[in-house]
Protein backbone atom coordinates (compact mmCIF):
# COMPACT_ATOMS: atom_id res chain seq x y z
CA UNK A 1 0.00 0.00 0.00
CA UNK A 2 2.79 2.49 0.70
CA UNK A 3 4.21 1.64 -2.11
CA UNK A 4 1.42 2.14 -4.36
CA UNK A 5 0.73 5.53 -2.49
CA UNK A 6 4.45 6.46 -3.43
CA UNK A 7 3.80 5.59 -7.47
CA UNK A 8 0.48 7.76 -7.64
CA UNK A 9 2.30 10.88 -6.27
CA UNK A 10 5.10 10.71 -8.74
CA UNK A 11 2.14 9.99 -11.25
CA UNK A 12 0.56 13.65 -10.18
CA UNK A 13 4.25 15.28 -10.27
CA UNK A 14 4.34 14.19 -14.42
CA UNK A 15 0.51 15.34 -14.93
CA UNK A 16 1.92 18.99 -13.60
CA UNK A 17 4.44 18.72 -16.46
CA UNK A 18 1.96 17.94 -18.90
CA UNK A 19 -0.18 20.48 -18.09
CA UNK A 20 2.86 22.92 -18.51
CA UNK A 21 3.83 22.02 -22.30
CA UNK A 22 -0.14 21.75 -23.20
CA UNK A 23 -0.32 25.07 -22.52
CA UNK A 24 -1.50 26.56 -25.87
CA UNK A 25 -4.74 28.67 -24.30
CA UNK A 26 -3.83 30.30 -21.43
CA UNK A 27 -0.35 31.90 -20.25
CA UNK A 28 0.24 29.85 -16.61
CA UNK A 29 -1.53 27.41 -14.68
CA UNK A 30 0.63 26.84 -11.57
CA UNK A 31 -1.20 23.58 -10.09
CA UNK A 32 -0.07 22.33 -6.38
CA UNK A 33 -0.02 18.55 -6.24
CA UNK A 34 0.46 16.64 -3.95
CA UNK A 35 3.57 13.98 -3.52
CA UNK A 36 3.55 11.50 -1.12
CA UNK A 37 7.06 9.79 0.08
CA UNK A 38 6.87 7.30 2.90
CA UNK A 39 10.69 7.51 4.74
CA UNK A 40 10.79 3.83 6.24
CA UNK A 41 13.28 2.31 8.30
CA UNK A 42 16.44 1.45 6.76
CA UNK A 43 14.82 -2.41 7.60
CA UNK A 44 11.89 -1.56 5.97
CA UNK A 45 12.71 0.12 2.38
CA UNK A 46 13.65 0.02 -0.79
CA UNK A 47 17.07 -0.86 -0.08
CA UNK A 48 16.81 -2.68 3.03
CA UNK A 49 20.01 -2.24 5.17
CA UNK A 50 19.92 -4.14 8.28
CA UNK A 51 22.40 -4.75 11.14
CA UNK A 52 23.87 -8.09 11.90
CA UNK A 53 25.08 -9.82 15.29
CA UNK A 54 25.68 -7.76 18.48
CA UNK A 55 28.41 -5.87 20.03
CA UNK A 56 27.02 -2.84 18.05
CA UNK A 57 29.61 -2.07 15.62
CA UNK A 58 26.32 -1.84 13.33
CA UNK A 59 23.44 -0.53 14.84
CA UNK A 60 20.02 0.87 13.44
CA UNK A 61 18.81 3.86 15.53
CA UNK A 62 17.53 7.15 15.18
CA UNK A 63 14.07 8.41 13.89
CA UNK A 64 13.30 6.79 11.46
CA UNK A 65 15.65 4.24 12.46
CA UNK A 66 18.96 4.73 10.12
CA UNK A 67 22.13 2.44 10.45
CA UNK A 68 25.31 3.92 11.77
CA UNK A 69 28.72 2.00 12.39
CA UNK A 70 31.16 2.04 15.34
CA UNK A 71 34.78 0.44 15.64
CA UNK A 72 34.84 -0.62 18.26
CA UNK A 73 31.48 -1.17 18.96
CA UNK A 74 29.90 0.08 21.91
CA UNK A 75 29.81 -3.46 23.57
CA UNK A 76 33.30 -4.15 21.83
CA UNK A 77 34.63 -4.84 25.54
CA UNK A 78 31.94 -7.52 26.34
CA UNK A 79 33.10 -9.79 23.98
CA UNK A 80 34.08 -12.34 23.10
CA UNK A 81 32.10 -13.83 26.00
CA UNK A 82 34.62 -15.63 28.86
CA UNK A 83 37.57 -13.67 26.72
CA UNK A 84 36.73 -10.38 26.81
CA UNK A 85 39.48 -8.10 24.91
CA UNK A 86 38.87 -3.75 24.97
CA UNK A 87 40.57 -2.55 22.04
CA UNK A 88 40.98 1.41 22.14
CA UNK A 89 40.86 1.74 18.28
CA UNK A 90 42.22 1.07 14.67
CA UNK A 91 45.85 1.55 14.62
CA UNK A 92 47.72 4.04 12.46
CA UNK A 93 48.87 3.22 8.78
CA UNK A 94 46.70 0.35 8.48
CA UNK A 95 44.01 -1.55 6.63
CA UNK A 96 41.35 -3.15 8.94
CA UNK A 97 38.17 -5.31 7.79
CA UNK A 98 35.05 -5.80 9.89
CA UNK A 99 33.06 -8.47 8.61
CA UNK A 100 30.94 -9.37 11.87
CA UNK A 101 29.96 -7.46 14.60
CA UNK A 102 32.14 -8.04 18.11
CA UNK A 103 29.92 -11.29 18.33
CA UNK A 104 27.52 -12.65 15.92
CA UNK A 105 26.52 -16.01 14.79
CA UNK A 106 25.80 -14.06 11.42
CA UNK A 107 28.21 -13.94 8.72
CA UNK A 108 28.66 -10.11 7.55
CA UNK A 109 28.51 -6.89 9.59
CA UNK A 110 25.90 -5.56 7.86
CA UNK A 111 23.03 -6.96 5.51
CA UNK A 112 21.79 -4.87 2.42
CA UNK A 113 18.50 -6.46 0.70
CA UNK A 114 16.82 -5.22 -2.46
CA UNK A 115 13.18 -4.61 -1.71
CA UNK A 116 12.71 -3.36 -5.12
CA UNK A 117 11.47 -4.38 -8.27
CA UNK A 118 14.67 -5.01 -10.23
CA UNK A 119 18.37 -6.21 -10.35
CA UNK A 120 20.21 -3.76 -8.53
CA UNK A 121 24.20 -2.79 -8.18
CA UNK A 122 25.20 -2.21 -4.88
CA UNK A 123 28.42 0.03 -3.66
CA UNK A 124 29.73 2.44 -1.27
CA UNK A 125 31.52 6.21 -2.15
CA UNK A 126 33.04 8.01 0.62
CA UNK A 127 33.30 12.39 -0.21
CA UNK A 128 36.02 13.66 1.32
CA UNK A 129 38.81 10.90 2.66
CA UNK A 130 41.21 13.49 2.51
CA UNK A 131 43.08 13.13 6.30
CA UNK A 132 40.38 10.65 7.85
CA UNK A 133 39.97 7.12 7.63
CA UNK A 134 38.95 5.86 4.05
CA UNK A 135 35.52 3.77 4.58
CA UNK A 136 34.91 1.11 1.46
CA UNK A 137 32.06 -2.05 1.68
CA UNK A 138 32.93 -5.25 0.61
CA UNK A 139 31.31 -8.49 -0.02
CA UNK A 140 32.06 -10.97 3.11
CA UNK A 141 31.48 -13.56 0.89
CA UNK A 142 34.18 -13.18 -1.76
CA UNK A 143 35.99 -10.50 -0.17
CA UNK A 144 35.62 -8.09 -3.18
CA UNK A 145 35.82 -4.13 -2.48
CA UNK A 146 32.50 -2.55 -3.66
CA UNK A 147 33.49 0.81 -5.31
CA UNK A 148 32.56 3.05 -7.85
CA UNK A 149 34.83 1.85 -9.87
CA UNK A 150 33.50 -2.17 -8.62
CA UNK A 151 30.04 -2.32 -7.90
CA UNK A 152 28.91 -5.62 -6.52
CA UNK A 153 27.12 -8.42 -8.93
CA UNK A 154 23.67 -7.93 -9.88
CA UNK A 155 21.63 -8.57 -6.58
CA UNK A 156 17.93 -9.88 -7.19
CA UNK A 157 15.05 -9.09 -6.11
CA UNK A 158 14.23 -10.29 -2.61
CA UNK A 159 18.04 -10.98 -2.52
CA UNK A 160 20.76 -10.14 0.54
CA UNK A 161 24.04 -9.42 0.13
CA UNK A 162 26.26 -10.10 3.42
CA UNK A 163 28.89 -6.16 3.68
CA UNK A 164 31.67 -5.66 5.93
CA UNK A 165 33.82 -2.62 6.21
CA UNK A 166 37.27 -1.74 5.55
CA UNK A 167 39.04 0.90 6.27
CA UNK A 168 42.49 2.76 5.60
CA UNK A 169 44.16 4.44 7.89
CA UNK A 170 46.93 5.38 6.01
CA UNK A 171 48.24 8.75 6.69
CA UNK A 172 45.32 9.07 9.49
CA UNK A 173 46.98 10.43 12.49
CA UNK A 174 46.28 8.92 15.84
CA UNK A 175 44.08 11.09 17.70
CA UNK A 176 41.92 11.00 21.05
CA UNK A 177 38.62 11.98 19.38
CA UNK A 178 36.98 9.67 16.97
CA UNK A 179 36.72 10.34 13.53
CA UNK A 180 33.25 10.66 12.00
CA UNK A 181 33.00 10.02 8.54
CA UNK A 182 29.96 9.47 6.16
CA UNK A 183 29.09 6.78 4.22
CA UNK A 184 27.31 7.04 1.11
CA UNK A 185 25.54 3.32 0.02
CA UNK A 186 24.61 3.53 -3.59
CA UNK A 187 21.94 0.95 -4.84
CA UNK A 188 21.60 1.20 -8.76
CA UNK A 189 18.90 -0.56 -11.26
CA UNK A 190 21.61 -3.01 -13.62
CA UNK A 191 20.23 -1.65 -16.62
CA UNK A 192 20.41 2.11 -15.79
CA UNK A 193 16.04 3.01 -15.75
CA UNK B 1 -15.01 23.75 -19.93
CA UNK B 2 -14.13 21.11 -22.67
CA UNK B 3 -10.58 21.94 -22.70
CA UNK B 4 -10.00 22.06 -19.14
CA UNK B 5 -11.23 18.40 -19.32
CA UNK B 6 -8.79 17.79 -22.15
CA UNK B 7 -5.85 19.39 -20.36
CA UNK B 8 -7.03 17.01 -16.94
CA UNK B 9 -6.80 13.92 -19.53
CA UNK B 10 -3.01 14.86 -20.57
CA UNK B 11 -2.71 15.01 -16.81
CA UNK B 12 -3.41 11.30 -16.55
CA UNK B 13 -2.38 10.17 -19.35
CA UNK B 14 1.58 11.64 -18.51
CA UNK B 15 0.94 10.33 -14.86
CA UNK B 16 0.10 6.88 -15.98
CA UNK B 17 3.80 6.61 -18.31
CA UNK B 18 5.52 8.27 -14.76
CA UNK B 19 3.86 5.14 -13.10
CA UNK B 20 5.28 2.82 -15.86
CA UNK B 21 8.61 3.93 -15.54
CA UNK B 22 7.89 3.97 -11.51
CA UNK B 23 7.17 0.05 -11.62
CA UNK B 24 10.95 -0.25 -11.54
CA UNK B 25 10.20 0.95 -7.75
CA UNK B 26 14.01 2.38 -7.70
CA UNK B 27 15.97 3.04 -10.43
CA UNK B 28 19.00 4.17 -7.41
CA UNK B 29 19.23 5.12 -4.04
CA UNK B 30 22.20 6.39 -2.36
CA UNK B 31 22.13 6.48 1.19
CA UNK B 32 24.14 8.28 3.52
CA UNK B 33 24.97 6.47 6.58
CA UNK B 34 27.72 7.77 9.55
CA UNK B 35 30.84 5.53 10.35
CA UNK B 36 32.38 7.04 13.43
CA UNK B 37 35.81 5.61 13.87
CA UNK B 38 38.03 5.43 16.74
CA UNK B 39 42.13 5.53 16.72
CA UNK B 40 44.49 4.28 18.94
CA UNK B 41 48.31 3.74 19.72
CA UNK B 42 50.11 0.99 18.52
CA UNK B 43 49.73 -0.65 22.00
CA UNK B 44 45.83 -0.19 22.21
CA UNK B 45 44.67 -0.98 18.82
CA UNK B 46 42.58 -4.26 17.30
CA UNK B 47 46.02 -5.45 16.25
CA UNK B 48 48.28 -4.39 19.45
CA UNK B 49 51.98 -3.55 19.21
CA UNK B 50 54.62 -3.20 22.06
CA UNK B 51 57.71 -3.52 22.95
CA UNK B 52 58.45 -7.23 24.20
CA UNK B 53 58.30 -7.51 27.88
CA UNK B 54 59.39 -10.22 30.64
CA UNK B 55 56.82 -12.19 32.99
CA UNK B 56 57.72 -9.53 35.22
CA UNK B 57 56.54 -6.71 32.88
CA UNK B 58 59.97 -4.98 31.93
CA UNK B 59 60.60 -4.32 29.13
CA UNK B 60 63.67 -6.28 27.73
CA UNK B 61 66.80 -4.11 27.05
CA UNK B 62 66.71 -5.18 22.97
CA UNK B 63 63.05 -3.82 22.87
CA UNK B 64 64.19 -0.66 24.79
CA UNK B 65 67.23 0.06 22.66
CA UNK B 66 65.66 -0.80 19.01
CA UNK B 67 61.82 0.05 19.50
CA UNK B 68 60.72 3.31 19.39
CA UNK B 69 57.47 4.12 19.43
CA UNK B 70 55.97 7.46 17.71
CA UNK B 71 53.34 8.71 17.66
CA UNK B 72 51.72 5.69 19.04
CA UNK B 73 53.36 3.90 16.16
CA UNK B 74 55.97 1.19 16.44
CA UNK B 75 58.86 0.86 14.59
CA UNK B 76 62.79 -0.44 14.78
CA UNK B 77 65.51 1.25 14.67
CA UNK B 78 69.15 -0.62 14.29
CA UNK B 79 71.08 2.68 13.78
CA UNK B 80 72.84 5.08 16.68
CA UNK B 81 70.11 4.89 19.31
CA UNK B 82 70.67 6.60 22.23
CA UNK B 83 68.18 4.97 24.83
CA UNK B 84 70.95 3.02 26.41
CA UNK B 85 74.03 3.53 27.20
CA UNK B 86 77.05 1.82 25.21
CA UNK B 87 75.15 2.47 22.53
CA UNK B 88 76.09 0.92 19.08
CA UNK B 89 75.63 2.41 15.51
CA UNK B 90 74.85 0.04 13.36
CA UNK B 91 75.13 -3.63 12.46
CA UNK B 92 78.81 -5.82 12.36
CA UNK B 93 79.82 -6.59 8.86
CA UNK B 94 80.32 -9.89 8.03
CA UNK B 95 78.40 -12.02 10.85
CA UNK B 96 75.32 -12.89 11.84
CA UNK B 97 73.49 -10.02 13.74
CA UNK B 98 70.55 -11.51 16.32
CA UNK B 99 68.26 -9.47 18.07
CA UNK B 100 65.91 -11.23 20.16
CA UNK B 101 62.92 -9.71 22.39
CA UNK B 102 61.75 -6.79 19.89
CA UNK B 103 58.33 -6.31 20.41
CA UNK B 104 55.22 -7.92 21.40
CA UNK B 105 51.56 -8.38 19.18
CA UNK B 106 48.71 -8.91 20.80
CA UNK B 107 44.85 -9.79 19.17
CA UNK B 108 42.75 -7.15 21.07
CA UNK B 109 40.27 -8.80 18.29
CA UNK B 110 37.34 -11.13 18.66
CA UNK B 111 38.47 -13.98 16.85
CA UNK B 112 41.33 -15.93 16.10
CA UNK B 113 43.99 -14.17 13.80
CA UNK B 114 46.49 -16.35 11.37
CA UNK B 115 49.78 -13.45 11.23
CA UNK B 116 52.56 -13.67 9.03
CA UNK B 117 54.63 -10.55 7.47
CA UNK B 118 54.97 -9.49 4.12
CA UNK B 119 57.74 -6.75 3.47
CA UNK B 120 60.79 -6.40 0.63
CA UNK B 121 62.93 -6.66 3.78
CA UNK B 122 62.94 -10.58 4.41
CA UNK B 123 64.98 -12.63 3.36
CA UNK B 124 62.33 -15.07 1.78
CA UNK B 125 60.55 -12.58 -0.54
CA UNK B 126 63.93 -10.88 -1.52
CA UNK B 127 65.23 -9.11 1.24
CA UNK B 128 68.01 -9.37 3.52
CA UNK B 129 66.59 -10.20 6.95
CA UNK B 130 64.59 -13.04 9.09
CA UNK B 131 61.62 -12.27 11.30
CA UNK B 132 60.30 -14.75 14.07
CA UNK B 133 58.38 -14.79 17.00
CA UNK B 134 58.93 -16.50 20.58
CA UNK B 135 62.49 -18.01 19.67
CA UNK B 136 64.78 -18.59 22.20
CA UNK B 137 67.19 -15.88 23.14
CA UNK B 138 70.11 -15.87 20.82
CA UNK B 139 68.71 -18.30 19.01
CA UNK B 140 66.35 -18.10 16.15
CA UNK B 141 66.43 -21.60 15.10
CA UNK B 142 62.75 -22.61 17.09
CA UNK B 143 60.98 -19.31 16.31
CA UNK B 144 58.35 -19.51 14.02
CA UNK B 145 58.99 -17.89 10.85
CA UNK B 146 56.80 -15.20 10.07
CA UNK B 147 57.42 -14.27 6.02
CA UNK B 148 54.35 -14.11 4.24
CA UNK B 149 55.39 -16.03 1.27
CA UNK B 150 53.56 -18.11 -1.24
CA UNK B 151 53.87 -21.75 -1.09
CA UNK B 152 56.42 -22.63 -3.91
CA UNK B 153 54.10 -25.53 -5.01
CA UNK B 154 52.28 -24.84 -8.39
CA UNK B 155 52.49 -22.33 -10.82
CA UNK B 156 50.50 -20.43 -12.93
CA UNK B 157 46.78 -20.69 -11.92
CA UNK B 158 47.69 -23.47 -9.82
CA UNK B 159 50.35 -21.97 -7.75
CA UNK B 160 49.34 -22.68 -4.12
CA UNK B 161 47.88 -19.69 -2.46
CA UNK B 162 48.81 -21.46 1.48
CA UNK B 163 51.45 -19.36 3.03
CA UNK B 164 54.04 -20.85 5.19
CA UNK B 165 55.53 -19.21 7.87
CA UNK B 166 52.61 -17.33 9.73
CA UNK B 167 51.16 -18.34 13.15
CA UNK B 168 47.82 -18.45 14.97
CA UNK B 169 47.03 -15.84 17.79
CA UNK B 170 43.85 -16.70 19.91
CA UNK B 171 41.66 -13.64 21.31
CA UNK B 172 42.79 -11.95 23.55
CA UNK B 173 46.36 -13.86 23.44
CA UNK B 174 49.90 -12.04 22.66
CA UNK B 175 52.68 -13.84 20.33
CA UNK B 176 56.18 -12.93 21.83
CA UNK B 177 58.98 -11.53 21.72
CA UNK B 178 59.30 -11.07 18.01
CA UNK B 179 62.83 -10.95 16.72
CA UNK B 180 64.72 -10.34 13.42
CA UNK B 181 67.99 -11.33 12.46
CA UNK B 182 70.34 -10.43 9.76
CA UNK B 183 72.69 -13.54 8.22
CA UNK B 184 76.52 -13.92 7.79
CA UNK B 185 77.60 -12.89 4.52
CA UNK B 186 75.20 -10.04 3.61
CA UNK B 187 77.01 -6.71 2.14
CA UNK B 188 76.52 -3.72 3.44
CA UNK B 189 74.58 -2.40 0.18
CA UNK B 190 72.23 -5.35 0.85
CA UNK B 191 70.77 -3.35 3.93
CA UNK B 192 68.55 -0.80 3.63
CA UNK B 193 65.25 0.19 5.86
CA UNK B 194 61.75 -0.18 4.81
CA UNK B 195 58.45 -1.10 6.16
CA UNK B 196 57.21 -4.80 7.47
CA UNK B 197 53.53 -5.47 6.65
CA UNK B 198 52.33 -7.56 9.40
CA UNK B 199 49.08 -9.37 8.70
CA UNK B 200 46.45 -10.42 10.59
CA UNK B 201 43.62 -12.32 9.11
CA UNK B 202 40.91 -14.46 10.99
CA UNK B 203 41.19 -18.26 11.18
CA UNK B 204 39.99 -19.50 7.91
CA UNK B 205 40.79 -16.14 6.07
CA UNK B 206 39.14 -12.90 6.07
CA UNK B 207 35.72 -14.06 4.29
CA UNK B 208 33.23 -16.37 5.28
Amino acid sequence: MKRRRFITGLGALAGAGGLALGSGAFTSVSAARTVTVDVADDDQAFLALDQRGSGKRSVTDGSSDALSFQFPGYDEADYPDGRETDPSGVGTDSVYRFGDDAASDQSGLFGVTNQGTQPVEVFSTQQTTDGVPSVTMYDTEDGSLLDEDSHSSPLGVGDSLSCGLEIDTHGVPVRADEYDVTLTITAVAVDGD
Amino acid sequence: MQRRKFIAGLGSLAAAGAAGIGTGAFTSVSADRSVSIATAGDANAFLGFTKAQDGDGNVYPNAQEYVEISNGQVSLDFTSSEDTSGSASGINKNAKSTFDNLFDITNNGTQEVVLSVKSDLIASQGGFLGIYAEGSLDDDSDGSGLSHEPNATGSGSNVNTEYWGHTTIGVGETLENIGVYIPEGRSTGDISGGTLTFIAERTGGNQD
